[in-house]
């Protein structure tokens, strides 16, 4: 029996996940590396954002994560067990996981009932009547009980969202991953969204991972940021840190790229601007995969992969000139 | 590309080999064989039967015979007919030019009127012009071939007998007297299949249209006309291409009725001729040639695919 | 002439037909925009933004329609010409970039296919392989004749919304359109690509009406803002007064729920409920349900008056001229379904 004590909640190491891909028209298949040795760990009742661009890979972690992938390679461990132990018991930590999507409206079944959708995880536990269990969960995310009689097409995308929040939830889930879950709302609900995830997070101590192309909602609701890049981690920091000093070149610009509502900031911000798009990662650049685009890039950077190591207190970065002073991380006009 | 089209053509080739052993299989299994259309079913002794059979080579085992059969096919020759005493290719070479032109005359016909008809339909999605053409549609589809064929025939022979009393004419012999012999049969079966063919570009149209990039044709200035007949058409060809294939293939079991109605000499007057007489050469050749010609316009059309989708072609 | 706008729209109104009745989802909608200027068209889904940009081509989609209103590009008045006359003036006069660059290209003809379609469409002139080369160059692609000669569909996001780009601007129009442009891309990207509508539209002297969702956009892009919530324009001022003395209690609100990337695991103000639905207006001002200052005078529908220099709201509240003044009731978060 593993020592619950030091686990963390969820620990995922070294997680790897390929997938053979064709491209149209011809008949080689090539190996999509599409997350490459991720490390990451959440303790109860936090909440760990992932973001990055399309492309990166955060997309496969959520699903590796929840089980509906299974990894080509590492381990996801809840509770410092193994999600993938074969037969029961792997099953029922799979079913601590719940996941929500950037889609409402695509992920309940048009023709069941609200009610019915978000009562899916306890029916699928074998739960009776959950009827009751229902209307708790809807008027903890803010909805109307009447709402559970209708259809998933009478509820605005707002509220849509905040029954799938309550579907996600209604099973006592030790760990909720949302996977762009705000993307698709307009501003005023993605704010109302946000809040609704702290309080509720507040109530019922559930744990969060938060994947989000969007780095200001990721930073509005994680304790701890991890930044992908290609498949890798990048960068892991605790949320106030990295708000305060991000280290690594990738999440500068993404932070410099990031538009704040202040026509005087706009006006003043120089063109520190990314090159290009990201490369594809069926064959990942050398070295160290941000060197197309990154203005600090060296020789060393297209030969050597930069590990991922701490600059101090737990803050994790993969380069090798952050946090150098000599050299300081602001990118300039030259850059574009 | 090039490997595309190589493994296509075996692949042909496997699943034209698979229904020649079938065909001939089919014919071996049938009770009687030719031996009996030979000698004649009664008054024979067993010993002609026997030598009828050594020398057509119905001793030996099934797939012996098979083998010796398919060697022949290979070089053009399908046998002789123990009915008309003629070898099977002399007729084939007779009726497939016949069959072929009138196919190729639906196809080009139905698809020159169904395809603008489509479009115009999809144009005016649900509006009068679109009831109206998909009304007479539903007409066509719901009478078979061979009641349009046979009303064509009654009701035409009154008003225009010139156009019906004509029977076959080689183009070679008499070019007016041919066509006046090819209109009534194309006309008939030409019907139901633009009918189709509309249908598809209808609806595969209408679908197009609703894409953003016709909005950013129009935005652009491009012509509407333009647009509809370019622009939309070029990405609804894909599924109506394959949907054309696939009529093909009716349009081949529509030949058989057909050409028994008009009285044309072609391949699939010639299958129901030779079933009727059980002259088993000539059903499998026939056969064979129906085959043949449905697995090389699946394959054509399949090639077709990626010239239609330049998403198809890879990068 | 200078003091010509080049897009006049006065009291547009554009309704659609359904099944569930009419939807009037523009509503006497008036705003000018000047040569050179660029316009922001702001609001949430819904609140008739597209729909807006879409009457201005003549392109609203079935089942709507243009009921009321004019539109004026140039001094002509547009609902008053032949749909060939109009077809003429879109590209050369006004060009238009869509959301999703993903779809807004043909995926059956290639790139330089398409822009040359733009050309021809207004009469080929001189050399036009030439002019589809300098436009590729111009919005930054490398290697402008072989990206011609490829598909969208070997391209990214990015590359494709360059290309839309191009051939909205290809025929040099006064006016670009520029639909929610950026929405579909990456940050990164975003960036590119509005840095890059920026020089372009200043280089050509080119007036944008740019609709968007997103307030950094229109702080990075915008020289006059107008807001439109439920199909109506609640607000409309310069970008910095919008920012710094927004005066109507949408655009304030709106501005607050943006979180704030520096201060992680804070709570951000909420506008509390959702916009209404556009079949059933609530009566009086139609942000009223939603809004915290709300009184008696809400009942009656407010016009867009002044409220200040080139400052307009539809607001009873400033037009009397009481200001916005936070209560403890607002800046507790308001988080109503």
């Amino acid at each position: 029996m593993p020592d619950d004590r030091t686990a963390p909640l969820l620990q995922v190491e070294n997680l790897k996940r390929q997938f053979q891909v064709r491209q149209r028209g011809s008949r080689e298949s090539q190996l999509l590396r599409a997350v490459d040795g991720v490390s990451l760990h959440l303790e109860a009742g936090e909440s760990l954002g992932v973001v990055g661009e399309s492309g990166c890979g955060k997309s496969t972690l959520a699903r590796l994560i929840v089980g509906l992938l299974k990894p080509t390679e590492g381990r996801i461990l809840i509770d410092g067990q193994d999600i993938w132990t074969p037969g029961a018991a792997g099953r029922d930590r799979r079913r601590k996981f719940q996941m929500v999507f950037q889609n409402p409206a695509g992920s309940m079944n048009p023709r069941r009932t609200v009610g019915a959708s978000v009562a899916e995880p306890l029916t699928a536990k074998g739960v009776p009547n959950a009827s009751e269990a229902v209307e708790r969960m809807l008027e903890l995310v803010g909805l109307d009980p009447s709402m559970a009689s209708r259809k998933p097409h009478q509820l605005s995308g707002g509220q849509q969202q905040r029954a799938s929040i309550a579907r996600a939830l209604i099973a006592d889930p030790a760990i909720v991953v949302h996977d762009e879950s705000i993307a698709s709302l307009d501003i005023s609900l993605q704010a109302q969204i946000l809040n609704l995830l702290l309080d509720l997070q507040k109530d019922l101590g559930t744990s969060y991972i938060f994947i989000s192309h969007d780095l200001a909602a990721v930073q509005a609701i994680s304790h701890r940021v991890v930044v992908m890049y290609l498949g890798e981690v990048v960068e892991a920091s605790d949320s106030t840190t990295f708000a305060q000093r991000p280290l690594h070149p990738y999440s500068l610009a993404l932070r410099s790229a990031t538009l704040l509502p202040d026509p005087v900031h706009e006006r003043g911000r120089g063109d520190t601007l990314l090159r290009g798009d990201v490369p594809s990662p069926i064959n990942p650049p050398s070295g160290c995969r941000f060197h197309t685009r990154c203005p600090l890039a060296k020789d060393l950077c297209l030969q050597q992969k930069p590990a991922l190591r701490d600059a101090g207190s737990g803050h994790l970065v993969a380069c090798h000139y952050a946090g150098d002073t000599t050299r300081p991380l602001e990118m300039s006009e030259e850059v574009v | 590309m090039l490997r595309m089209i190589g493994m296509r053509l075996l692949g042909m080739i496997l699943v034209l080999l698979a229904v020649s052993a079938l065909v001939f299989a089919l014919g071996a299994l049938i009770p009687g064989d030719l031996t009996s259309v030979i000698v004649g079913q009664e008054g024979a002794t067993e010993e002609q039967f026997a030598e009828v059979r050594r020398k057509l080579g119905l001793d030996k085992p099934l797939f012996l015979q098979y083998f010796y059969w398919l060697l022949n096919v290979l070089q053009g020759d399908f046998g002789t007919s123990p009915i008309t005493g003629r070898t099977v290719t002399a007729d084939l070479l007779q009726q497939i030019p016949v069959s072929l032109e009138l196919a190729l005359l639906t196809l080009v016909v139905s698809t020159l009127i169904g395809l603008p008809a489509g479009v115009v339909a999809a144009v005016h999605a649900n509006k009068r012009l679109d009831v109206l053409i998909r009304m007479s549609l539903l007409f066509t589809f719901s009478v078979p071939i061979f009641v349009i064929g046979i009303l064509l025939l009654l009701v035409g022979s009154r008003w225009a007998p010139d156009l019906f009393r004509v029977s076959y004419t080689r183009w070679v012999d008499d070019p007016v007297m041919h066509i006046r012999s090819m209109a009534m049969p194309l006309l008939t079966i030409a019907f139901p299949i633009t009918a189709m063919t509309m249908q598809m570009t209808r609806s595969s149209v209408l679908e197009v249209l609703h894409n953003p990039y016709i909005v950013t044709a129009r935005a652009v200035g491009v012509r509407e006309k333009r647009i509809q007949y370019l622009h939309a058409l070029r990405n609804a060809l894909p599924p109506i291409v394959t949907f054309i294939g696939f009529q093909l293939g009716i349009l081949l079991g529509g030949l058989i009725v057909i050409e028994q109605i008009f009285s044309l000499p072609g391949l699939g007057r010639g299958m129901l001729e030779a079933i009727n007489t059980r002259d088993y050469p000539m059903v499998t050749a026939t056969t064979l040639v129906f085959a043949a010609a449905f697995v090389f316009i699946n394959a054509l059309v399949d090639m077709l695919y990626p010239l239609l989708d330049p998403r198809q072609r890879g990068r | 002439m200078t003091d010509r706008p080049v897009l006049r729209v006065e009291n547009l109104t554009t309704r659609f037909e359904t099944d569930h009745g009419a939807v009037t989802a523009v509503d006497s909608v008036s705003f000018e925009v000047a040569p050179g200027e660029t316009l922001g068209l702001v609001g949430e889904s819904g609140s008739g933004k597209s729909v807006t940009a879409m009457s201005v081509l003549g392109l609203v989609p079935k089942p709507g329609r243009i009921v009321d209103g004019t539109i004026e590009l140039n001094g002509t008045s547009l609902l008053k010409l032949s749909p060939e006359e109009l077809r003429r003036r879109r590209g050369t006069e006004c060009g238009m970039v869509f959301q999703n660059p993903m779809t807004a290209l043909n995926p059956s003809f290639s790139v330089g296919w398409q822009m040359r379609e733009a050309i021809t469409a207004h009469g080929a002139s001189g050399d036009v392989d030439a002019r589809i080369h300098r436009a590729l160059a111009d919005v930054g692609m490398p290697d402008p004749d072989r990206q011609a000669a490829s598909f969208p569909h070997q391209m990214s996001g990015g590359m494709r919304q360059r290309v839309v780009i191009a051939m909205g601007m290809i025929n040099d129009p006064q006016l670009l359109i520029a639909d929610e442009p950026t929405t579909a891309l990456d940050v990164t990207i975003q960036a590119q690509v509005l840095n890059l509508m920026k020089r372009l539209t200043r280089d050509h002297g080119t007036a944008l009406l740019l609709i968007t969702h997103n307030m950094g956009v229109v702080a990075n892009m915008c020289d006059r803002v107008a807001v439109m919530y439920a199909g109506e324009i609640v607000e409309e001022a310069p970008v910095d007064e919008l920012f710094a003395n927004s005066r109507h209690p949408y655009t304030r609100g709106l501005l607050r729920s943006i979180p704030n990337p520096d201060r992680p695991r804070e709570k951000t103000p909420t506008l509390p409920g959702a916009p209404p639905n556009m079949a059933q207006l609530p009566a009086g001002c139609r942000f009223r349900p939603r809004c915290v200052f709300a009184d008696a005078r809400c009942g009656a529908r407010p016009d867009l008056l002044t409220v200040g220099a080139r400052h307009k709201a539809r607001c009873w509240k400033t037009q009397a001229g009481e200001p916005l003044t936070e209560t403890d009731r607002m800046t507790e978060t308001l988080d109503a379904g």
